[in-house]
């Protein structure tokens, strides 16, 4: 019996500072709900706008994996092993920080937002190499189909995004009235539905931009569109690392 | 150091192999203004050790470059010292997840948290 989680996009935290805005689903910063402490292996799900010309400056990361989507503008990233790279919309970005990497990435658009989802996956191991990719995907996704745009590390196709995780991501460009099963990858994995734009029905819910279902317990999910939408699916593992 | 004389100071010792990284923890760590945080640290687990016992320690926060077996030998061995206090994986290097990972564990009631997954 498939259980869920419903994420509304009106409830989840909202910052403001100087150099942007954020949506968090789940707890992160010194912003703390016990019931948003991610879902499964799934621990981070942010929604950033930075500013035009603003940024993070350089800041460690350790033990996890980043994914960076860009929804809007483009992002630009640089790191002590001396990887630079721009993030945009067919180009998503990941940091594998495992032993420990440092970074900065900035909007260097003085005219233009950047809109990022950035996603942290705990990585199913401690230490490894610390590892940056950047991998195209097709921007729009190919219609009413699943495009993976991120898969474990061993499987190693490097035209897709890998982590060190037995993880999926896959996006959706569905097509009003269209119902696309997608069936899980693995046994005992979770699918976190993220409505990035549109209207859907899931496992008996609506969801309405940026909202978010977790869902547990099932072998295939079966997502219909009530408008054409765009959707992000993360499927992860249900380890509960706290 | 932000002291509230309302909520007793809590103290971290904080664990990893990258100076660099420690440095910013103990920084984002002392520096917190919505707590009353202490926190010291060290790359050297041997001298971990010695500020384990030689200062008032509420929390262990292991952090980066420590292998699991030296993971799990350290959470033991601080177990038999101190059974009383908190030892935590902490996942991500800064800020991010820092203070969610320390409101859960001084909330809860078991004295480990986030590496049963590694061990």
């Amino acid at each position: 019996m498939a259980q869920t989680v419903l994420h509304k996009a009106s409830d989840r935290f909202d910052v403001k500072s100087n150099h942007g805005e954020s949506y968090f689903s789940f707890s992160f910063g010194d912003l703390y709900r016990e019931d948003r402490l991610g879902f499964g292996a799934l621990r981070v799900l942010n929604d950033d706008i930075v500013f035009p010309g603003q940024g993070f400056g350089s800041h460690p990361h350790d033990n996890m994996e980043i994914i960076s989507i860009v929804q809007e503008g483009e992002l630009t990233h640089e790191d002590s092993l001396h990887n630079e790279g721009v993030a945009r919309k067919n180009r998503l970005q990941i940091i594998s920080a495992g032993s420990g990497i440092f970074h900065s990435e900035y909007n260097r658009n003085p005219d233009t937002l950047c809109r990022i989802l950035q996603i942290w996956v705990y990585p199913d191991r401690l230490n490894g190499s610390p590892r940056y990719q950047q991998a195209d995907y097709t921007y729009p996704s190919p219609p009413d189909q699943w495009q993976v745009i991120i898969e474990p590390l061993h499987e190693g196709d490097s035209a897709i995004g890998m982590i060190q995780q037995d993880a999926w991501f896959s996006l959706g460009n569905l097509s009003k009235g269209m119902q696309i099963p997608y069936p899980l990858k693995k046994e005992g994995n979770g699918l976190y539905v993220f409505l990035v734009k549109g209207n859907i029905s899931v496992e008996g819910q609506t969801l309405t931009t940026k909202d978010g279902l977790g869902i547990s317990g099932s072998r295939e999910v079966v997502i219909q569109a009530l408008e054409d939408s765009e959707v992000l699916l993360m499927e992860v593992p249900m380890v509960k690392m706290n | 150091m932000a002291e509230n004389t309302d909520i007793p100071t809590k103290h971290f010792l904080v664990i990893g192999k990258d100076p660099d990284i420690l440095k910013t923890v103990l920084r984002l760590l002392n520096d917190f203004k919505k707590a009353s945080y202490s926190a010291v640290g060290s790359t050297d687990i041997e001298e971990g050790k010695r500020l384990f016992d030689q200062q008032p320690i509420d929390l262990v926060l292991l952090t980066n470059g420590l292998d699991e077996y030296t993971t799990g030998e350290l959470r033991s061995w601080f177990n038999k010292r101190k059974p009383q206090v908190k030892v935590l994986q902490h996942f991500g290097g800064g800020s991010g997840l820092l203070f969610n990972e320390i409101t859960y564990s001084l909330q809860s009631n078991t004295t480990d948290h986030g590496t049963d997954r590694f061990a």
